[in-house]
């Protein structure tokens, strides 16, 4: 499957406000795209347009090549999205209510079965399936909503702060439930304050601030900085101070030594990286290792230039 | 046991399951019949001397009461409490998420939330037949009157839906219903007013089961008022369906206004001509003549009113086309001139052709030509009038409908109304004072004028061409404001 998601020129303004500025991207089947930004960034809006929730003021969103506005039933089939604040009503069972959800997608009655018992298992709601949601737990709502919004088996997934209001072990099931997800080829956003979890499951990650998007990478070279400023780590063999050495290469900056380990910054590309290893072995650093240290996406994110982190 | 009564549309069956299910319908239906049978013995023994015949029509009278309420205030409630919860909720968007078809989702909100209310309705059909049988009138009289108020009803339902799909918080149709009911001495003798509101139908159907009119003899009325009936809450649904899916855009848009405009001009011409051959509501006290010809002048007034969405419709949704064309809502591309021009050609049509062929025998009818023209041409610069208003406002304000319709009334009913507390000042005991060049600066004033016996007066031209300068000006600073925004 190639494109499932794309956006074209999709702004939204509030009056004076513009919540979300001219944002465009195409997104690929087994792509996950952690959305991450501080509040009012735009970030719910822009789902909300992505999912047809909202008439954006101008551009428009694309399903399968389908407008996701228009009367196309194909679009509803294959979004699924998951807001952060979980609807589902109250004086049903949890059963009740994705019976209704399956019916609403025409679901037959052996695929409901089939896909209510498998989802229940997968979201730990099994034991829970007769109680009714207004007796749930703001965790087991949030797990309700995901099973409602996987339920239909969508090819676009939209999840907006999913993570929120989970325990550690539900986080870590979460997490695993999307990497299914991605690795059976849906084409997933996820928006979360929770950065550490975005790192471990996002393919891509994209920053978006006053609604626009700042930054559209891949997650591992977003570890790099934009002036490809990188942090490495030396390990050598013996105790014997190096420091002088390591600081006289033009490029490095911000040395520590921690007994044998030596970390600096270092302004290069691989390449430069490579010639920098070769300095050193040359000028007899008995080198065990060297290794690049990747930043974490926190710090990513906050050497974006964002200061406001929620 | 559950599987095998299970409502097969899901939408419906969730709205059920969200009243308590067949469970809690069954334990209301049980304290219904309870109800009204300890009511009737009561009744019974409290007029123990009465015939059971008489007693029977008391609690008959009492049914019928309870049955317009349940179904007209239970109704409209239950269909906006389910659309109130859904917007707190959220729900809304988890359904305009599935591929439901918006006929669904409206339909469901009509019959889902109202399916305990439906059993309320035939459980006291049940129990009325049995006191329809001791009171001796005819059961099928019972069946069809009751017919009616549920037909009546179910376009009082469907009329509420809109009102509950709005972007922003839903709105309650119920103050409307009552409002309905308590001014229906207001809305009656306006046939258009009485059709549209349901005010015909439930006092019909009121009298069908009291046995006040015999449905044997009126069958025709009766069949025609369910038809009526039935044709409007289709046209609401269909307006509820497009606000369910596109809640930013006028649900009232071009052709749908349209229809609302033809309804209106339909049902009232119908209805006079009807009551002008004594078929239908009329007032012994007053001049019949006038009367009818008051009727006939407010029929034309209000319908410039009732044009007003489909122009207003047109006008957001041709802006919001053109602002960007993939981002089109539904049936947005015709230019809103055209609308407003359709909208003036239908009421040309009522007042040219259609009115005086009706009435052509009648003494009221007799406006002389000039009258006919000018009001003609008044109903052409009120509606290019409209245009403008609403053309303008689109393009300097965020609330172009509320502003420029109430601009629009203002500009409509100010003159008349200040030309008529002018006339009263000015009249004596002996003499009522005439009209002035005032009443002739409306389209109203000028139906009114028209449509007096006697020569037209001078100053009803003048007053025309005061409207044309109006008109005018709007256009060309409708025009200059557009260009200037875009």
């Amino acid at each position: 499957m190639g494109v499932l998601l794309t956006a074209h020129d999709v702004r939204v303004e509030f009056g004076p406000l513009v919540a979300v500025r001219d944002v465009s991207f195409e997104m690929s089947a087994g792509q996950l795209v952690g959305l991450v930004g501080p509040n009012g960034a735009g970030k719910t809006t822009l789902l909300r347009v992505l999912a047809g929730l909202h008439i954006p003021t101008r551009g428009m969103a694309r399903v399968m090549g389908k407008p996701v506005l228009g009367e196309h039933e194909v679009v509803r089939h294959h979004i699924g999205f998951g807001p952060d604040s979980p609807p589902a009503y109250e004086d049903v069972t949890i059963r009740q209510f994705l019976e209704f959800i399956a019916g609403a997608y025409e679901l037959s009655r052996s695929e409901t079965a089939e896909r209510m018992d498998f989802w229940l298992e997968q979201l730990w709601l099994t034991d829970k399936r007769d109680t009714l949601i207004k007796n749930l737990s703001r965790g087991m709502r949030q797990r309700v909503t995901l099973a409602r919004t996987f339920l239909p088996r969508p090819h676009v997934v939209l999840l907006d702060e999913p993570l929120v209001g989970l325990d550690p072990a539900g986080r870590v099931q979460i997490r695993g439930v999307l990497n299914m997800l991605r690795e059976q080829g849906c084409a997933m956003i996820v928006s979360s304050h929770i950065l550490s979890d975005l790192e471990e499951i996002s393919s891509h990650i994209a920053i978006i601030e006053q609604g626009r998007i700042l930054r559209w990478d891949a997650a591992d070279a977003l570890h790099h900085d934009q002036d490809q400023r990188r942090t490495y780590q030396l390990i050598t063999l013996d105790e014997r101070p190096y420091s002088e050495i390591i600081e006289a290469i033009e490029g490095v900056g911000s040395l520590d030594r921690n007994g044998r380990t030596y970390t600096f910054d270092y302004h290069a590309d691989d390449r430069q990286a490579a010639a920098l290893l070769r300095r050193l072995l040359t000028a007899d650093v008995p080198v065990l290792s060297f290794t690049m240290v990747k930043a974490s996406l926190e710090e990513a994110y906050l050497r974006s230039g964002i200061r406001q982190v929620d | 046991m559950r599987e095998r009564f299970q409502i097969p549309l899901p939408f419906w069956r969730v709205q059920f399951q969200l009243l308590g299910g067949w469970r809690r319908t069954g334990i209301v239906a049980a304290i219904c019949i309870a109800f009204i049978a300890l009511g009737s013995y009561g009744v019974r023994r409290l007029l123990w001397a009465e015939p059971l015949v008489s007693v029977a029509s008391y609690i008959l009278n009492g049914i019928a009461g309870v049955q317009i309420l349940v179904l007209v205030l239970g109704g409209c409630n239950a269909v906006y409490r389910a659309m109130s919860r859904d917007y707190t909720g959220k729900m809304i968007e988890s359904h305009r998420l599935t591929p439901m078809s918006n006929a669904g989702i409206v339909l469901g909100y009509l019959f889902g939330p109202n399916l305990q209310i439906l059993v309320l309705f035939v459980v006291n059909l049940i129990c009325g037949g049995v006191l329809t049988a001791l009171a001796k009138y005819p059961i099928p009289d019972w069946i069809l009157g009751n017919l009616l108020l549920l037909s009546g009803a179910v376009t009082l339902w469907a009329m509420s839906l809109p009102p509950g799909l709005r972007q922003k918080t839903p709105i309650s149709f119920v103050p409307f219903a009552v409002g309905f009911g308590v001014f229906s001495f207001i809305i009656a003798p306006l046939p258009a007013a009485g059709v549209l509101s349901c005010v015909y139908s439930m006092g019909a159907g009121f009298q069908v089961i009291t046995g006040k009119l015999a449905a044997s003899t009126s069958t025709g009325v009766v069949g025609a008022l369910i038809a009526i009936n039935l044709l409007l809450a289709a046209f609401w649904l269909d307006v509820a369906a497009v606000k369910y899916r596109r809640p930013d855009l006028p649900a009232l848009n071009t052709w749908r206004g349209l229809v609302l405009l033809l309804f209106w001009l339909g049902f009232g011409i119908a209805g006079i001509a009807v009551d002008v051959k004594g078929g239908g509501f009329r007032t012994s006290s007053w001049d019949l003549i006038a009367w009818h010809r008051n009727q006939w002048v407010a029929t034309l007034a209000f319908s410039l009113l009732l044009a007003l969405p489909a122009i207003a419709g047109a006008v957001v949704c041709r802006a919001r086309a053109c602002a960007d064309s993939p981002v089109r809502g539904p049936s947005d591309r015709v230019p809103a001139l055209t609308v407003a021009l359709i909208a003036a050609a239908l009421i040309c049509l009522a007042i040219g052709l259609i009115g005086p062929a009706l009435f052509k025998d009648e003494r009221f009818m007799a406006a002389t030509v000039t009258g006919k023209v000018l009001s003609l041409v008044a109903c052409v610069l009120a509606m290019l009038t409209a245009w403008a208003v609403y053309r303008l406002f689109n393009a300097i304000s965020k609330r172009p409908m509320t502003i420029g319709t109430l601009l629009l009334i203002a500009l409509w009913a100010v003159a008349p109304l200040v030309d008529c507390f002018r006339a009263d000042l000015a009249a004596t005991h002996y003499a009522q004072s005439e009209y002035s060049l005032l009443m002739a600066c409306s389209p109203a004033g000028v139906f009114y004028t028209a449509w007096q016996p006697g020569p037209v007066p001078s100053w009803l031209m003048s007053g025309v061409v005061i409207q044309g300068v109006i008109t005018a000006g709007l256009v060309v600073l409708s025009r200059i404001v557009t260009r200037r925004s875009a």
